[in-house]
């Protein structure tokens, strides 16, 4: 299992990749959803550069909802993407895939719809398409993670570490909600300390707005130090997803997974560090199964 | 020669069919009791999904099943038995999202697929993914506007569906697991508990930034009567209504608007869009907008400061039965009324007419002061025809 981390700046790939990270997850905010900072073409050309002196991975973040107008610039940040010989593209919406197969580089290609990778029956369909790898969705259980990752024949990733979205909408609902209220408050546009409350619930979602729409994200974020040594036998790729947070936090939790995937007596260290993190970091829904009939 | 769309109507149950149909909707789409969204809608069992697809076949008319649920490996148990149940009772098309759904119905049926507005299908290239799995339709999803459509259709071989009425996801459809998260009900399992209609505080760190009224994100419902034109000259396959937990009344009034705006639009009639916009009206429980149709959502697609919808309280009965010689109709009790009301019937063989309701009697031939029981039958005196599925409005003054 490979160590995925989501990258802030050029500045601290050697420092991730010295405490463990294997694989550098990248993009620019154009063609991506949720990035926790955005790379320009010549950054992106650096980045690679010093991830590929370092002989670890870069995966390229292409996962926007596209519509018929996006679709050209995704032909042309592909044909970009080619050259720089990157070792995975993310994607979320299947246009890509179609752009992709046509330049032959679907082998390159990570499905990750979000919600939409649920049962052992989505990496079949998937490694029939040649495409490398999936994400599974987040509401999934420990369980069900298994059993699709045991029967898959391709790469499967897991967020296994952060602050998860829950809702992706195309409107400009913050902007349009301060504009109803006539609020002459004007620092919305990707302000990532903004949150919401509902009215009965003591949770706050970290909520933004950007040129994708507006992103709503869980109350806490994710952490699975208990699990990570039997994730460790399952997945091929475990991703610690950095949003909302910092690099020194990426390199906080990316050296606590790997010293427990190199202790041999891991419980004990384990259980230490979910209580050290319990106040902002739950298990999400690795043991929490979800209904979906109401009488 | 225009090319006239299909009119697609929701029903939650036999009865609401008939009426989808008696008022004019070329198909209707049903949940079965597996694999569809919207669990609580009552939905259909294999022997009156059979009843559904004969009343539906003898009119030359289409149905199809929603088979629409992301399912978790547990949800799988019977998948392909029920696919070919669904088959051998004459079902036009599933509608469906999960590779596991399509893969499933192409290997053990001949059923016809059509791709759920669940998986966002919002440009050409994702319409023509599905199109080569063999999907021979895709609903879009709500977040185009017209001019995407346009684009979409011209670039793709697949027919195309698109919402024209009803109530909308706020967010992409089927990326949203608010209702997963804060109620552990899975919205893409049929559980969805509508949190973004919820009431929330928005904060910037520790500063509110919402005083007196809550944020909200909730969407108002989507009506296109002024786009309807539009989409036919697009040349969209199918225009759908949405709602199959909606009411009898309100899938009449909206099959029928609909129904009656495409044909005069495809005979070439000069078209009366304020009269078809009072009429829709009637059937509004939740304030209307287009939704995506002219562009990015404003403040006038969204709902704010409010929570409460206010169902129609103008339905009052629907007929049963009509005697000719003596001018009284049969008719069965929706909503309070008394003698001397003014009401009007609505039906899918004539435009509007008005009476003033007289005496209202009951089977027995008692005279009552009020229509006071749900459901109750009724008697009462309709100066000119009336039909089965006839519905009774009472007009406000």
């Amino acid at each position: 299992m490979k160590i995925a981390v989501t990258l802030f700046d050029v500045s601290s790939i050697t420092r991730l990749s010295e405490v463990g990270a294997d694989i550098f997850i990248i993009g620019n905010k154009q063609y991506a959803n949720r990035l926790v900072s955005s790379f320009s073409t010549i950054e992106l050309t650096e980045a690679n550069n010093l991830i590929k002196s370092l002989n670890k991975e870069i995966y390229i973040s292409l996962n926007l909802i596209a519509h018929n107008e996006d679709l050209r610039k995704i032909e042309e940040f592909l044909d970009f993407v080619m050259k720089l010989n990157v070792d995975g593209i993310i994607f979320g919406d299947l246009s890509v895939y179609i752009l992709a197969k046509k330049r032959g580089i679907e082998g390159l290609l990570i499905y990750s719809p979000e919600t939409l990778n649920t049962n052992y029956y989505d990496p079949v369909f998937w490694e029939n398409k040649g495409i490398k790898g999936l994400t599974i969705s987040k509401e999934i259980t420990l369980e069900d993670i298994t059993i699709i990752a045991k029967n898959s024949n391709i790469d499967i990733s897991l967020i296994a570490h952060g602050h998860l979205n829950m809702f992706h909408s195309r409107r400009p609902l913050i902007e349009n909600f301060l504009k109803y209220t006539g609020s002459e408050y004007n620092n919305f546009l990707d302000n990532r300390n903004l949150k919401l409350v509902e009215e009965i619930r003591n949770e706050s979602y970290p909520v933004f707005q950007d040129s994708h729409g507006t992103h709503i994200f869980r109350d806490k974020s994710l952490e699975s130090y208990q699990e990570v040594k039997d994730l460790n036998e399952i997945l091929d790729i475990f991703i610690i997803d950095g949003i909302f947070k910092d690099t020194s936090y990426l390199i906080e939790t990316t050296s606590n997974y790997k010293s427990l995937l190199n202790s041999k007596n891991h419980y004990k260290k384990a259980k230490k560090l979910s209580q050290l993190y319990e106040k902002d970091h739950d298990s999400g829904f690795l043991y929490k199964k979800t209904v979906y009939v109401k009488y | 020669m225009m090319k006239k769309p299909e009119l697609l109507a929701p029903a939650g149950s036999l009865e609401k069919l008939k009426i989808a149909f008696i008022y004019g909707a070329d198909a209707v789409f049903i949940g079965g009791k597996k694999f569809s969204l919207r669990a609580r809608a009552s939905n259909f069992d294999i022997p009156e999904i059979k009843k559904a697809c004969d009343f539906a076949h003898n009119l030359r008319k289409k149905v199809y099943v929603t088979t629409n649920i992301i399912p978790h490996n547990d949800n799988l148990n019977g998948l392909a038995e029920y696919l070919r149940d669904l088959e051998s009772v004459g079902v036009d098309a599933i509608i469906c999202a999960s590779p596991i759904i399509i893969d499933t119905a192409k290997k053990h049926t001949n059923l016809e697929i059509h791709i759920s507005t669940q998986v966002s299908a919002t440009n050409y290239e994702t319409v023509n993914f599905w199109h080569k799995e063999g999907a021979t339709r895709v609903v879009l999803a709500r977040e185009l506007n017209k001019y995407e459509i346009s684009e979409l259709k011209k670039n793709t071989k697949c027919d195309i569906e698109v919402f024209i009425h009803g109530g909308m996801c706020v967010s992409y459809s089927g990326r949203c697991t608010l209702s997963n998260n804060m109620t552990d009900r899975d919205a893409n399992r049929g559980g969805c508990a509508h949190s973004c209609r919820w009431n929330y505080d928005l904060f910037d760190g520790e500063t509110k930034l919402n005083n007196g009224i809550s944020f909200s994100m909730s969407s108002k419902d989507l009506q296109t009567v002024k786009h309807i034109s539009d989409l036919i000259d697009i040349g969209v396959d199918s225009l759908k209504i949405e709602g199959r937990m909606k009411s009898i009344h309100y899938i009449a009034t909206v099959v029928n608007t609909y129904r009656k705006l495409i044909d005069d639009i495809c005979d070439d009639y000069e078209i009366d869009l304020p009269k078809y916009l009072l009429e829709i009206r009637k059937a509004e429980n939740r304030l209307t907008s287009h939704g995506f149709m002219e562009g990015m959502t404003t403040i006038d697609e969204q709902l704010y400061n409010m929570r409460s919808e206010n169902p129609s309280q103008d339905f009052i009965a629907y007929v049963r039965d009509y005697d000719e010689e003596n001018f009284i109709a049969t008719i069965e009790q929706r909503n309070h009324f008394v003698p001397g009301e003014l009401a009007e019937v609505f039906s899918p063989n004539f435009e509007s007419l008005k009476f003033k309701i007289d005496e209202i009697r009951d089977i027995d031939d008692n005279i009552l002061d009020a229509a006071r029981h749900p459901k109750q039958l009724l008697k009462v005196f309709i100066p000119f025809k009336v039909s089965k599925y006839d519905i009774i409005r009472k007009i406000k003054h």
